[in-house]
Formats: structure tokens, C-alpha cells, sequence
């Protein structure tokens, strides 16, 4: 199973860090401050601290940009943009939501803004899984991947907003009104984007079984 | 999406189905779940798909892949001015004309004022819902982020942007929503965010703003 496929309380142990412990300011080593004091030890002009932030947050922000592309090049370009302007906008995080939703929020304007609807995101056969070892997985575990990898290419299909809302619902159990905040839409306008997505990957699922 | 009524009680709305899914749904509509098979049918689909899409995790990228991406987010970084430290230096004077002049922005009152707005997406839409219209539908703004990146003029419309307070403007009476100023952004030409730039500077500094050129 893959690591974000388990539940949001499973996925939270955060990757190895290999960043030089070094003091936060406030006498704690800084790969175990808490994502505000590495805010603001870094807007205080220390730029390490921005590294253990990407490297902390790094997995998940990938992760929303690959379901939105649905490959790999693509959502490493997009994620390298998300920090970037994460970067340059974070003195406007002002500490009211986790600074992991405010980065889901910078990475799915970035998506947004640079996804073309037109463009029909696709994942090649050959590379649906890093690495193919699939000669060697028992059949069961084959059409797993083979279901997980039609299903990214349908929620890859969906409008980009559904697409927005079933990604920060469904992979990062964002609730309702965090996700109206992230969109600029009201809580109602968010249901309904999840409704009419549930109901398109069903029609797109339908399809890719014909 | 309607799905019309059964006998004594409407089916579920798309909404409460959503509701359902979550749990949340009160008791009372979910009574009739229980005894309408339309709605029970749908909510197990709807459970269906949701697990299929919930148990379809992404790829494991090769291993070396995050210090990469690492690498290149610390080398992208290093060529960028510590955050905040441009705008934290005319905040000290600006910040009570920051509310006046990112309402300007984020209403579009410059444009009807001095006619420099060329083009809309519907002449009925106000900018903030034609924004939202484009995020849905459209692939406006692709390059244009990458182009004012370095474009210093917008810098200023940038930073008043990015210095909103949702409860300043409500003060000031502007009711916005975000994706406004990525609208101006992707809708204005080079020429056109320079004018505006120059016209909040000038508005920042107390001066009178010439009328229309027509």
C-alpha cells in the first residue's frame, strides 16, 4: 500500500531528516521545531530553516501535485514551484491555520494556475509504478496497481476544481470549510464539487471498463 | 442535481449525500435512507468509488528523488531575497493606505475609473467570479506567474495583495475572494500592470490620480 493511502493519523510520521541539528532560537534542535518557529526563524533570515520545512512537508506537496498531473516530471516541477512561492509569500503566513494547510493551499493555486484543463494529464503504462517490479508481485497485487493507476487517471480527468476538492478531501482529509477557504468557495460550493466529482469518477471508471 | 421525491420525503440533495458519506447527516434524513432504496443504492455506490479513490496511493518516486527536489527548491531559494524583506520596509509607511489601495486591486475600481480594463471574460461577470470561472475551465495565467515574477512594478500590487486582511477590507467595505489578484494578474498586459502600479504608487502617496484619458 502506498504511503498515502493509509489514514491522514498513519501518514504523519514525518521522513528522516537530514538537516543539521542545530538550535531554533529558543534552545531545541531544529528539525524538532514546530513548523511556525521555523517560520519564523526563517523569516529572520536563516534560510535552513526553510529546508527542514521542505523537507518535512516535501512528500505531501508532491503528492498533490502528482494526483493533479498524474505523472511524475510534471508534479516534481510543480512541487519545486509550490516551495518556491511558499517561499517568497511566507511572511503572509500568519500562524491561523497548520502551515502544512496554508502550503496545500499555495500548492494547489500553483496546480491550478498551471494546469491546463485541456491538457489530458497522462501517466504512461511504463512508468505507473517506480519501480515496474510487477514481474514479481503476485496477480493480486498487479491489478491493484492496475486499479490505483486507472483511478489516478480518472480523478486526473476530472474538472480541475472537483479535482482540487477530491485531492485535499479524500488523500488529505481536509474538512469542508478549509477546503472553501483554500478555493475561494463557499462550504456548500465545495459539497457540491464532491458530489459531482464522486458521481464523474464513476462515469470515468465505467468508461475505462468498457 | 435534482433526484426528485419519494413517497413522504425528498430524496437526498447532492449535498446530504456528501453529508452521508461523512456522517454528518442528521437523523432525520437519514431515516429515510433507511427505508428509500434509491438513496440507499446511490450512497453505496458513492462509498464504493470513494474507497476505490481512497485506496489509490501515488507511485513511490525512485529514493533519490527527495533530496533532489530538495536541492533544487534550496537552490531556487537561494537566488530569492530573504521573504518579506521587501515589503516589510514601506509597510512601516504604507500600512494605513495597504487597506485603501489593495481595495482598489482587489474591486477593480481603477479600472472602470480610468478605463484602462480592455477586456473581461463576460462583460456581466465581475473579475472575482470570471477568476473562478477560469480555475475551472480554462488554462488562463500559465506563464504569465513566471513573467511578474520579476516584473518589480507588480512587486508592489503583488505585496499589497499578499498584505490583505480579510478583516481590513471588510472594514474598508470590499468584500473579495481569493483568486482576485491572480485574475488581474493573468488578464493585464505587461503595459497595463505598470500603469496600475504607478497609479497605486501614486494613490499611496496622497496623490491625485489623473481621469480618464476618453
Amino acid at each position: 500500500m502506498s504511503a498515502d493511502a493509509l489514514p491522514l493519523s498513519s501518514r504523519i510520521a514525518l521522513p528522516p531528516v537530514a538537516v543539521e541539528a542545530r538550535s531554533c532560537g529558543a534552545g531545541f534542535p531544529m528539525t524538532t521545531a514546530d513548523d511556525d518557529a521555523l517560520v519564523r526563524q526563517c523569516l529572520a533570515g536563516d534560510t535552513s530553516a526553510f529546508d527542514v520545512l521542505v523537507e518535512r512537508h516535501r512528500r505531501q506537496v508532491y503528492q498533490v501535485c502528482y494526483r493533479f498531473v498524474n505523472n511524475h516530471e510534471d508534479a516534481s516541477d510543480l512541487a519545486q514551484d509550490a516551495f518556491l512561492r511558499a517561499y517568497r509569500a511566507l511572511h503572509t503566513f500568519k500562524g491561523n491555520s497548520a502551515f502544512s494547510t496554508w502550503l496545500y493551499r499555495v500548492a494547489i493555486n500553483v496546480c491550478l494556475n498551471r494546469v491546463s484543463a485541456k491538457q489530458a494529464p497522462t501517466e504512461p503504462l511504463d512508468q505507473r509504478e517506480h519501480p515496474d517490479v510487477r514481474g514479481a508481485l503476485p496477480d493480486r497485487e498487479v491489478l491493484r496497481q492496475e486499479q490505483a493507476a486507472t483511478v489516478r487517471a480518472a480523478i486526473a480527468r476530472l474538472p480541475k476544481k472537483q479535482r482540487a476538492t477530491m485531492i485535499l478531501r479524500m488523500y488529505h482529509e481536509l474538512p469542508h470549510d478549509e477546503i472553501a477557504a483554500i478555493l475561494g468557495s463557499s462550504v456548500g460550493a465545495v459539497k457540491a464539487n464532491f458530489f459531482h466529482a464522486l458521481a464523474n469518477l464513476k462515469k470515468l471508471l465505467l468508461e475505462s471498463t468498457r | 442535481m435534482s433526484r426528485g421525491t419519494a413517497k413522504g420525503a425528498p430524496h437526498l440533495a447532492d449535498q446530504e449525500l456528501v453529508d452521508a458519506l461523512d456522517g454528518t447527516l442528521d437523523a432525520r434524513r437519514l431515516a429515510h435512507v433507511s427505508t428509500c432504496a434509491s438513496c440507499t443504492m446511490q450512497l453505496e455506490e458513492f462509498r464504493t468509488i470513494a474507497g476505490e479513490a481512497g485506496a489509490a496511493g501515488v507511485p513511490e518516486p525512485p529514493a533519490f528523488f527527495w533530496t533532489q527536489l530538495s536541492a533544487r527548491v534550496r537552490a531556487s531559494v537561494a537566488e530569492e531575497p530573504r521573504p518579506g524583506s521587501w515589503s516589510l520596509s514601506w509597510r512601516r509607511w504604507s500600512r494605513p493606505a495597504a487597506a485603501i489601495a489593495a481595495a482598489v486591486v482587489v474591486a477593480g475600481i481603477v479600472v472602470p475609473v480610468t478605463g484602462l480594463w480592455p477586456r473581461t471574460a463576460t462583460n456581466s461577470e465581475p473579475p472575482v467570479a470570471a477568476a473562478l470561472q477560469i480555475q475551472d475551465d480554462g488554462d488562463a495565467g500559465e506563464d504569465v506567474f513566471a513573467e511578474i515574477d520579476t516584473d518589480e512594478a507588480w512587486a508592489l500590487v503583488r505585496a499589497l495583495a499578499e498584505d490583505l486582511d480579510h478583516d481590513e477590507m471588510e472594514g474598508e467595505g470590499v468584500s473579495a475572494r481569493p483568486g482576485a489578484v491572480n485574475y488581474l494578474t493573468s488578464e493585464l498586459s505587461a503595459a497595463e500592470r505598470i500603469e496600475l502600479a504607478r497609479l497605486l504608487e501614486e494613490q499611496l502617496k496622497g496623490r491625485t490620480i489623473p481621469g480618464p484619458a476618453s
